[in-house]
This record gives C-alpha cells, sequence and structure tokens, in this order.
C-alpha cells in the first residue's frame, strides 16, 4: 500500500505568502492560486502576524528578511503559538540559517530561485503531512523500486532479500518515514535516534546513514529514498 | 617544580629528626645491626637529593653519617670507631652516600634539562606549523580574491549576453515559439542563478568570519549528492559509480557544500566534453592518509597545448560539445575550493582515450570510523 504516511488532499482553507518583493510575492500567490482559491500576502513581519492571527492559514510560506525585521522572529512567534506548518524561503547558500531555522520548528524550505513546480510539490507535501494522523503514519509500508519498507512488522526487503538493520539504523530509518517529506538536521536525527548527549553527533549520524542506505536504497550510490541536502541535513522523500 | 626551600629543608630534616628519635630508644636492642640504620639513611639521602639542591643533600649526608656512627657501629652512643673493620663501613658509608646523593642530583637535573628542550622544541614546532598555515592559508585567499576579480570581471560580459536573450524571448512581438522561448529562458535564468551563486560563494569565501566548516563527511555522500544535485546536466550521460574497493567507509575532513561543488564541476564538465551516450564513471580510494575521487570521461582528454590553462580562470577547452555557456571557471574554481581544504585537483589523459580528473582530500582520521557495529536485529517473522 503507497504510503498511508501522507494524508489525502484535500483543498486548503488559506494560504499565507510573507514575502517583500513585489514581483516574486505576486508570482508566489499566482502559482499557489492553483491549489487554493484564497492565498493571502503579506509584506512585513507586522502584516503577517496580524494575518496569522485572523485567518489561520493552513500554511504559511515564509521569506526571510522583511524590511520590518527577521522572517526567522515571525517563525519563532509563530512556533509558540501554533504547529501550522511553515515553508521557508531562503537563498541557496545559507546552509546555517537553514540550519537554525530547522531545529527552531520550520517544516521544510525552498532554496531561491525554484521552479513553480517544485514550490507547489513542497507544499502539497506539507499539507498532506500536516493532515495525517500519526496512528496513520506509524502504520507505514510501501515499495519503491523493488525495496519494500513495512514499518509495522519492521521489515525491509530489497528484490525479496530480505534486509538486516540494527537498531539505531531502525530508528532512524523511522524518524525519517515519519518526517517524510521533510528535511531533518543531524541534530534532530540525532535527538530521535540516541538518547546520549555527547559525542560527535554529526559523525555518527553520517556513518549510520551511509550503513542504512546500503540497506534501503534501490542504488546506493545515488541515494533517492533519503536524499542529503547540503549542508542541511536529511530528507525522505516519497516516490 | 621547585618547591619553597624553607618548606623542603624543614621537611627533610624533620624526617631525618623523625627517624634519629625512633632509631635511638631501639638501636641498643641487640637483633639491630648496622645494616639498618645505613639503609634506611641511605633511602632518606636519596629521598632528600630527589627533591633538595646539593646543599641540603650534603647536609643530609654528614647528618646521616653521624647518626650512624652514633647508633650503629660500635662502640654504641660514640663517635668513631676502634675497628678497622667497622671504619671500613663508616668510609663506605659516607662515600656511597655522597656518590648516590650526586648522581641523583645530577639526574634529575639532566632530566628536567630535557623536559625543558622538549617543550621549547615542541612551542618552537607548533609556531612554524602556525605560521605554514597562516602562509599557505594567506595564499589560498589570494588566489581566491585572484579568482574573485576574474570572475567579476568576466560578469560583466558574460550577463549582457543572458540578459540580452531574455529581452528578446520575453518581447511579445517575438518570432520564437513560445514553448521553445521558456525553455531558453528558464535555461539562462539557471545561468545566471550558477554565477551567483559561485560569486556569492566566493565573497562568503573572502570572509574571515565565515571559514570553511571542515568536518568529517562521509565519500559515497558527497559522490551521490554531487551526482543527483548535477543530475541535469549529466541526463545524456551514463554515470556509473565503482564502489571504493576497501571495506572501510571512506570519510574525508571537508567542507561538504564546497567540495560537492568541486565534484559538480568535475561532472558537468565531463559531460560537456565527451560525446552524448559515453560513459562517465566516478570512483574512490584511500591511499596514505589522502583519498580520491576520480571523475573519468571518454571525451578527447586535454591537449597537450592546453594543458597549461587547464586550471587557469576563463580558460575554456576547444573541444567543448555543447555551446560554450560555461562560466570558463569551473577548474579553476574546483581546484582553488580543493587547495582551501588542503586537497588538490589533479588531471591525467585516461587510459584508452579521455580525461581524468581527480580530487585528492585529507582523509578523516581512522578512531572515528571505529564506530563498534551493532548487530543486526531479528526480524519478527523472519
Amino acid at each position: 500500500m503507497p504510503f498511508q504516511v501522507l494524508g489525502n488532499w484535500t483543498e486548503p482553507r488559506s494560504l499565507l505568502v510573507v514575502e517583500d518583493d513585489h514581483a516574486l510575492r505576486q508570482t508566489l500567490v499566482d502559482a499557489l492560486r492553483t491549489i487554493c482559491d484564497d492565498v493571502k500576502q503579506a509584506s512585513t513581519l507586522a502584516e503577517a502576524s496580524r494575518l496569522c492571527a485572523e485567518a489561520e492559514p493552513d500554511l504559511v510560506l515564509l521569506d526571510l528578511g522583511l524590511p520590518d525585521g527577521d522572517g526567522s522572529e515571525l517563525l519563532l512567534r509563530l512556533r509558540a503559538v501554533t504547529a501550522v506548518p511553515i515553508i521557508v524561503l531562503s537563498g541557496r547558500e545559507d546552509e546555517e540559517q537553514k540550519v537554525s531555522l530547522l531545529d527552531a520548528g520550520a517544516d521544510d524550505f525552498i532554496s531561491k530561485p525554484c521552479s513553480a513546480a517544485e514550490l507547489i510539490a513542497r507544499v502539497r507535501g506539507q499539507l498532506r503531512r500536516s493532515g495525517a494522523s500519526v496512528a496513520a503514519r506509524n502504520a507505514v509500508s510501501f515499495v519503491c523500486e523493488g525495496v519494500k519498507i513495512d514499518l509495522v512488522n519492521q521489515r525491509v526487503t530489497r528484490d525479496g532479500n530480505p534486509q538486516r538493520l540494527t537498531p539505531t539504523e531502525w530508528l532512524l530509518l523511522r524518524a525519517l518515514v515519519l518526517n517524510i517529506g521533510r528535511p531533518l538536521t543531524p541534530r534532530q536525527l540525532w535527538d530521535l535516534v540516541w538518547d546520549r548527549e555527547f559525542g560527535d553527533f554529526a559523525v555518527h549520524v553520517r556513518v549510520h546513514m551511509t550503513h542504512l542506505r546500503r540497506k534501503i536504497e534501490p542504488n546506493p550510490a545515488i541515494p533517492r529514498l533519503i536524499v542529503t541536502e547540503p549542508g542541511v541535513g536529511y530528507r525522505f522523500i516519497a516516490p | 617544580m621547585m618547591r619553597n626551600p624553607v618548606l623542603l629543608w624543614g621537611r627533610w630534616l624533620f624526617l631525618y629528626v623523625a627517624v634519629t628519635l625512633v632509631f635511638s630508644p631501639i638501636a641498643t636492642l641487640p637483633e639491630i645491626r648496622i645494616a639498618h640504620g645505613v639503609l634506611v639513611y641511605l633511602l632518606l639521602i636519596v629521598g632528600a637529593s630527589r627533591e633538595g639542591g646539593r646543599a641540603l643533600s650534603a647536609v643530609m649526608v654528614v647528618l646521616s653519617y653521624g647518626a650512624v656512627d652514633w647508633f650503629f657501629v660500635p662502640p654504641r652512643q660514640a663517635f668513631g670507631t676502634p675497628t678497622q673493620l667497622d671504619l671500613i663501613i663508616l668510609i663506605g658509608f659516607f662515600a656511597t652516600a655522597t656518590v648516590i646523593s650526586q648522581l641523583v642530583i645530577t639526574l634529575r637535573q639532566t632530566a628536567s634539562l630535557a623536559t625543558a628542550r622538549a617543550a621549547e622544541i615542541e612551542r618552537l614546532g607548533a609556531e612554524r606549523l602556525l605560521l605554514e598555515r597562516d602562509a599557505s592559508r594567506a595564499h589560498v585567499l589570494r588566489e581566491a580574491e585572484r579568482l574573485k576579480n576574474a570572475l567579476i570581471a568576466s560578469l560583466a560580459h558574460d550577463l549582457r549576453s543572458p540578459i540580452t536573450t531574455l529581452t528578446m524571448l520575453a518581447d511579445p512581438a517575438s518570432p520564437v515559439a513560445t514553448n521553445v522561448a521558456l525553455s531558453r529562458i528558464r535555461d539562462e535564468a539557471r545561468r545566471l542563478d550558477e554565477f551567483l551563486r559561485t560569486l556569492g560563494r566566493f565573497t562568503a569565501y573572502g570572509d574571515p568570519d565565515n571559514l570553511l566548516m571542515v568536518e568529517s563527511h562521509v565519500v559515497d555522500d558527497l559522490i551521490g549528492t554531487a551526482i543527483l544535485s548535477s543530475e541535469s546536466a549529466l541526463m545524456v550521460h551514463r554515470v556509473v559509480v565503482h564502489p571504493a574497493a576497501t571495506d572501510t567507509l571512506l570519510m574525508v575532513r571537508c567542507d561538504f557544500t564546497l567540495t560537492l561543488q568541486i565534484i559538480g564541476n568535475l561532472l558537468v564538465n565531463a559531460a560537456r566534453y565527451s560525446p552524448a551516450g559515453s560513459l562517465i564513471e566516478v570512483s574512490s580510494n584511500f591511499d596514505d592518509g589522502i583519498v580520491q575521487i576520480t571523475v573519468a570521461d571518454r571525451g578527447p582528454g586535454v591537449a597537450d597545448d592546453e594543458l597549461e590553462l587547464l586550471f587557469k580562470p576563463l580558460a575554456r577547452g576547444r573541444s567543448a560539445l555543447t555551446s560554450p555557456t560555461g562560466t570558463g571557471m569551473g577548474l579553476a574554481i574546483a581546484r582553488t575550493f580543493a587547495l582551501a581544504q588542503h586537497g588538490d585537483v589533479m588531471y591525467s589523459a585516461r587510459v584508452g582515450g579521455g580525461a581524468e580528473f581527480r580530487l585528492e582530500l585529507p582523509s578523516a582520521s581512522q578512531h572515528q570510523l571505529s564506530l563498534a557495529q551493532e548487530p543486526t536485529m531479528k526480524s519478527p517473522t523472519s
């Protein structure tokens, strides 16, 4: 059964775009109108805060570097009161900022420039993920290019051959699948999988990730299920 | 380590007095022999010499001699002896005590001198290393600055062309079919982004507060991610990754995104200079603390007269198969980025035809690889 982990697609009631560049904001709004009739827009932090409280959007697309304050402020303020999915628009090179935003609770980021198709896909992914119940996310089993992953029975087979995972690799796989489509930083993975507070966590995560990929990727040399987000972390991608 | 001399003298004189007080009531017992006294006082002298200077040890020798003579050498409770054999013991004791104390002191002084020299050598070594590192960093920064200038110089020229293309294509009266125009607009946008990214990298790089994030990374991850992110450029080629011929995981010390760009540049280069449908092979191996990542193609390779210019900025190979949309900076950037991470990029002609570019990076130290392998879990149904 493919991806019960993602909820069914239902059209969102409203979305909020926070972006100060007029041309870009208009283009983003036009693109998002294809999946939602009510796309609200804000160009300042104050406006965005007001709209968030009034309209309770289903998702916020947030650009950083607004004229009246940094977008990360809004992120922190929003996260204190709501679990609404937040996608951050950022420059490709601002890796450290992406990591700190993800650690602070952003659900995803989109690097500028991006295509409209990519934007819509990310937004849909986050909306479906936030719509899926926890129980549904735990009951995952799916097949992808000959690799079958069954979280309930803790079984992974590749071309019919059972793959033996270590306990750590299982926890890692679970953490990734339960956060499908969402980038996780090494720090987040470390907190989810290891109950230790010491050690060079990034190296541990990288090494175990490589072992896991060798067992679950259809082609481990070019991983497509667990994708590395350079300088940021890892993302499990729905095939 | 030198302690307060008053305390030192006080301690050893106190010990001497204490030992002597212990001996004074029992020294007359018949089972106490000269050897007991000689040994205990010798120990005292060795101890005092180990910690104190020549003066203290000389005083201890004299005092001990006195105690041994007074308490242990017959006639007891008196100095001197009428027996010649006992005189030998006394002289022997005095001589031994003096020699031992001087030996211990000399030994200690030599040892402390050696320690001081070792510390000095270590300090000088560290200083030299620091100087060398500064020098090489300065060199790399200078090189990056030169590249940045070359890039900016090329920008003015190279930006004009995509902007002209965009202006023409976006004209509603343009004769170019919409779908063709759109795909060209997308390509040009991509090209502009590429310029911007490279420029951004250099700006971030020249900033001393934003130095490289050098960490231990898995080579497989670097290669896989580089291929995935260069996918659009590699569409008409077949890419094969050869696994490294080692059991251990190859890891390198590098900045992940910087290295990604190096490998990406090598891959894009290979695609640009080799025929569609041909094989691009990526392999990695480990040799003597260095990890090599090799990108090999079956293109025409690099002509001898082009070799010298190969890694120079703005040099484009004559044999580019696709239109020269590159910046002419790919290899220069790759090499500078590699040097900045204590690595290098090298070219060699490939056996059987083609080009082979080799990225070398320092291997991550082995202790980080020795993660204990966990046992695998038994699947509940198997």
